[in-house]
């Protein structure tokens, strides 16, 4: 075979082959099952984000929850001692107030 | 400018140039299979960025070539023939035209990666140096010596005679 030769007997040993049959349906298919698959993974990902939400929101309910009771409860010693502290000072007015009284009269005997 | 026909009709249009192109690339048919259709899934996703059925062409020529490349390379890491190892015409093989054609397409396809695609894309696709050149982002100069350098290889391997015929001698 010559060089012209070998030029002229490439392309025809190259020459187009035919896909196996079936092939444009067979890639038609994996595009389906790819979308499908598309589709399922953004429907669970909507499912996971979704748990994800509820979990943060409990969590978030608990700890408002708990902080509100704790204020509640901080509050309501706060008025317990509030009002201790105003009977101590009521009871202290009282003796201060009988303490000068005794004083004056023993001045004025 | 005319509206992209859609993907089916494209597909359809263009099948026989991909699996061509990965046939003749890999000689082996599921391969071709294989390549070919990853390379369809993926205009699928870049079918948007296309706006001809000429551009649409390119684009699948490129990505076939440059698939094919690199899966030749991925190839040859486990075990493929290299051109040494295909046997050389026989006289008697030259008088017979389709053992002829089929020893040419193993000498083909025995050519290291990207000497066997330059030449598929040559003579498979009838391109010019130029064309080539765009296609693969290759300087011209480049694929016109790689071209001449594989046909002279190609040559030497079918005017060379053979080892059978040389012992026989």
């Amino acid at each position: 075979m010559d060089s012209r030769d070998l030029e002229a007997r490439l392309p025809e040993a190259l020459r187009p082959v035919e896909p196996p049959p079936g092939f444009a349906a067979r890639v038609l298919r994996r595009l389906d099952e790819g979308r499908g698959r598309k589709l399922a993974m953004r429907k669970w990902t909507a499912m996971a984000a979704m748990v994800c939400l509820l979990a943060a929101g409990g969590w978030y309910w608990r700890q408002h929850r708990a902080a509100s009771r704790a204020a509640d409860q901080l509050s309501l010693a706060l008025n317990i001692s509030a009002r201790k502290l105003s009977r101590v000072q009521q009871g202290l007015v009282v003796e201060i107030k009988l303490g000068r009284n005794t004083n004056q009269e023993d001045q004025i005997r | 400018m005319a509206a992209l026909p859609s993907f089916e009709q494209l597909l359809l249009r263009n099948q026989t140039m991909v699996f061509s192109i990965a046939f003749h690339a890999l000689r082996n048919r599921s391969l071709a299979e294989e390549l070919a259709q990853e390379v369809f899934l993926s205009l699928h996703q870049n079918l948007h960025s296309l706006d001809s059925e000429e551009h649409v062409r390119n684009w699948l020529r490129r990505a076939a070539a440059n698939r094919a490349i690199d899966e030749i390379r991925k190839l040859k890491h486990r075990k493929g023939p290299s051109l040494v190892d295909v046997a050389e015409p026989s006289a008697d093989a030259k008088l017979a035209d389709p053992l002829e054609l089929d020893q040419l397409r193993r000498m083909v396809a025995a050519l290291p990666p990207l000497a066997r695609m330059l030449t598929i894309l040559r003579f498979q696709e009838d391109l010019q140096p130029m064309e080539i050149a765009e296609q693969l982002s290759m300087p011209v100069a480049t694929v016109k010596s790689k071209l001449h350098r594989t046909l002279r290889l190609l040559r030497g391997k079918m005017t060379r005679p053979s080892l059978v015929e040389r012992k026989g001698a």
